[in-house]
């Protein structure tokens, strides 16, 4: 058993002027390189949740530990520059910037973590070169690269990129919030598989949020979010 | 940051056409703002040169600004004449380079008649260095010939060698009239933008002899009258004179002059700088120049605002952008200042178009305007006026952008990274 990457310790969160939590969690850990799928249909604090491990939010009590770091000590501005250098993300639809070419998007994080950027340019010349790479091993084709905007790209190749933006620079966790629900069936096995073997590659832990159970077989581990989340507040 | 730069213009370009729009609508206030203020300086300009290169202009003695009206601008009326004695004893100190008599009083259907020396058309100036230029004809020179000036030729349909009437006194419409003496049209004036257009000149005699057989004021008796032809064989050096213009040998002597003039013991006479006078003049209609600036202002507000509103209208669609940014890493503050840098590039755009309009619009309409009122436009280097102006609108947007980007801020730190769309 690896050492856990993330960990939760009696978090609980509220929004101000409010009297209810909708984040009451009192233990919860990720191990290193594992694959976890969090089930989490809609109304149970699944953004709320993503929102505080990303650092965006801060829990009213509690502790959150992100890679051996409590990141309840930063401040904002450290934790997002902790969240660019150490999680990507992938979201469920329109995960791509419409004014930016398909390898400006790949690229974005590293103008916002240094050391991303710089670990992407120790595997590679540079930064095009890695989004290149990250694009073809995803099955993006040069066809696709030269259309003008990312809109005429396919969903499931939007979310393909989308992915290569979330591995770009290596960092040691993505969390992937239901990225499959807009693919039809037969891609979101294929979808599921890419990220499996990228993330293996490049040595990462997967968080992965869905309320489609189907795919739960896959995955190391299976948490309920329901069940983990103690709150009685509907959110 | 550079990347925030490059990420507002591409966003910016990715919205072209909702933006090309609020660029425009600054550049419409820009363009009233600076089109307003340089047609003021450059009328006040041509205004304030209505007459130059004449050093002083001596008349009875009044204000300065009313004898300024009465000699250049022809408004009102002269407070009293000045003897011709006066005049040549003026003329004759050694500091007078030339002088220009100007004898007033008489109409033609509602245009002022002068009389005057052939040599007014040497030494009137106008507009630094415009001289009087004849667009048909020449100057007069037989005691009937009349030189008009363009508008009066336009609104009577005058060609040359036209026979006018004259009329005494200053009514459109008189009764006194010296129907006896007609004069010719000999000479139009090529349009100036200043009063000489409205104006028909004579030389001074012309106005002697249409007066000669005149008694106080009145109209001749029967038996009295003087012929056209009886009038050529007679004195008509005049006695008295409205004004006239002088030129000195030195500038230096100016005041020196002026002063000689005002305490000129013979006869009670006023001596004035025309540039000074012009100014006085000019700062009367202040007024009018701040009204329209003023109205410019409240256009460039609206575009301002215009600015804002495309900004804030813009906020909830651009939600989904804001949190892709903020999930790879970027601060509110980033976001914060993105929106700042979009409305000041959307802001200088539209200064920079606002001055291209300007330039565009001089180049095309100069022409137009001086033939019309012959005001004269001209392409400047941006001034400090302009400077300033597209450095507050610039900084006016940028602080009012403030407004939006501060809401972009609380809802980029609401919604986290999944907003609910």
């Amino acid at each position: 058993m690896h050492a856990p990457v993330i960990s939760l310790d009696r978090v609980r969160f509220r929004w101000p002027d409010t009297t209810n939590d909708v984040i009451n969690i009192e233990s919860f850990s990720v191990s290193k390189y594992e694959k976890l799928f969090i089930n989490g249909p809609s109304g149970c604090g699944k953004s709320t949740l993503l929102n505080l491990i990303a650092g965006v939010f801060e829990p009213t009590v509690g502790d959150i530990r992100i890679l051996d770091k409590s990141i309840t000590q930063f401040s904002q501005a450290k934790r997002d520059a902790f969240r660019a250098d150490h999680i990507g993300f992938v979201f469920q639809q329109f995960n791509l910037l419409p004014y930016l070419s398909l390898i400006d998007n790949v690229i974005l994080p590293c103008h916002f973590s240094k050391s991303r950027k710089k670990q992407t340019l120790s595997d590679c010349r540079s930064l095009q070169e890695a989004a290149y790479e990250l694009l073809s091993k995803l099955g993006i084709v040069k066809g696709d690269l030269d259309k003008n905007s990312v809109l005429q790209l396919s969903v499931g190749q939007q979310q393909r990129v989308a992915v290569a933006r979330a591995l770009v620079g290596s960092p040691q966790i993505v969390v992937a919030d239901e990225p499959t629900s807009a693919l039809d069936e037969d891609a979101q096995t294929d979808f599921l598989q890419l990220l499996f073997e990228l993330c293996d590659k490049s040595g990462c832990t997967l968080l992965f949020v869905s309320h489609n159970r189907q795919l739960e077989t896959m995955f190391d581990r299976v948490v309920s979010l329901p069940e983990l989340n103690q709150t009685t507040a509907k959110v | 940051m550079k990347v925030l730069l490059s990420l507002s213009i591409k966003s910016l370009w990715n919205r072209r056409f909702s933006v090309a729009l609020t660029v425009f609508s600054i550049s419409i206030s820009v363009l009233l703002l600076l089109g307003v203020e340089e047609i003021r300086t450059q009328t006040r300009d041509s205004f304030t040169q209505t007459i130059s290169g004449t050093d002083l202009i001596v008349g009875a003695r009044s204000g300065p600004v009313q004898l300024l009206l009465y000699s250049v601008f022809h408004i009102g009326d002269a407070t009293n004449n000045i003897s011709w004695s006066s005049y040549q004893e003026i003329n004759r100190h050694p500091s007078v380079a030339w002088s220009v008599p100007i004898s007033l009083g008489d109409s033609h259907r509602g245009f002022r008649v002068m009389g005057t020396s052939s040599d007014y058309f040497h030494h009137y100036r106008y507009a630094r260095e415009g001289r009087l230029a004849f667009q048909a004809g020449k100057p007069f020179a037989d005691l009937y010939d009349a030189v008009i000036g363009v508008e009066v030729a336009d609104a009577l349909s005058y060609k040359l060698n036209e026979k006018i009437i004259l009329a005494h006194g200053l009514g459109q419409v008189s009764f006194a009239k010296h129907e006896d003496k007609p004069f010719r049209v000999v000479g139009i004036l090529v349009r100036t933008g200043t009063p000489v257009d409205k104006t028909v000149l004579i030389s001074l005699e012309g106005i002697e002899a249409i007066h000669i057989d005149w008694q106080q004021g009145t109209m001749p008796q029967p038996g009295q009258q003087v012929s056209a032809d009886q009038a050529r064989n007679m004195q008509l050096q005049p006695k008295a004179i409205t004004a006239f213009m002088l030129g000195l040998k030195s500038k230096i002597a100016t005041f020196q002059l002026q002063r000689s003039i005002n305490e000129y013991a013979a006869e009670p006479l006023s001596a004035i700088l025309p540039g000074v006078a012009l100014q006085q003049l000019w700062s009367m209609l202040i007024t009018v120049e701040t009204a329209l600036l003023v109205i410019s202002a409240c256009v460039a507000l609206a575009g301002l605002l215009g600015l804002t509103s495309a900004l804030l209208t813009s906020l909830n669609e651009r939600r989904r952008e804001m949190a892709i940014l903020r999930s790879v890493g970027s601060r509110p503050w980033h976001i914060f200042s993105l929106l700042v840098a979009e409305s000041g590039i959307i802001a200088l755009a539209g200064c920079c178009f606002g001055i291209l309009w300007l330039y565009i619009g001089i180049i095309f309409l100069s022409p137009v305007l001086q033939s019309a009122w012959g005001m004269s436009l001209t392409i400047t280097m941006p001034d400090s006026f302009e400077c300033i102006v597209v450095a507050v609108i610039v900084a006016s947007s940028v602080l009012i952008s403030t407004i939006p980007a501060w809401l972009a801020y609380r809802q980029a730190l609401n919604d986290g990274m999944m907003p609910r769309l």
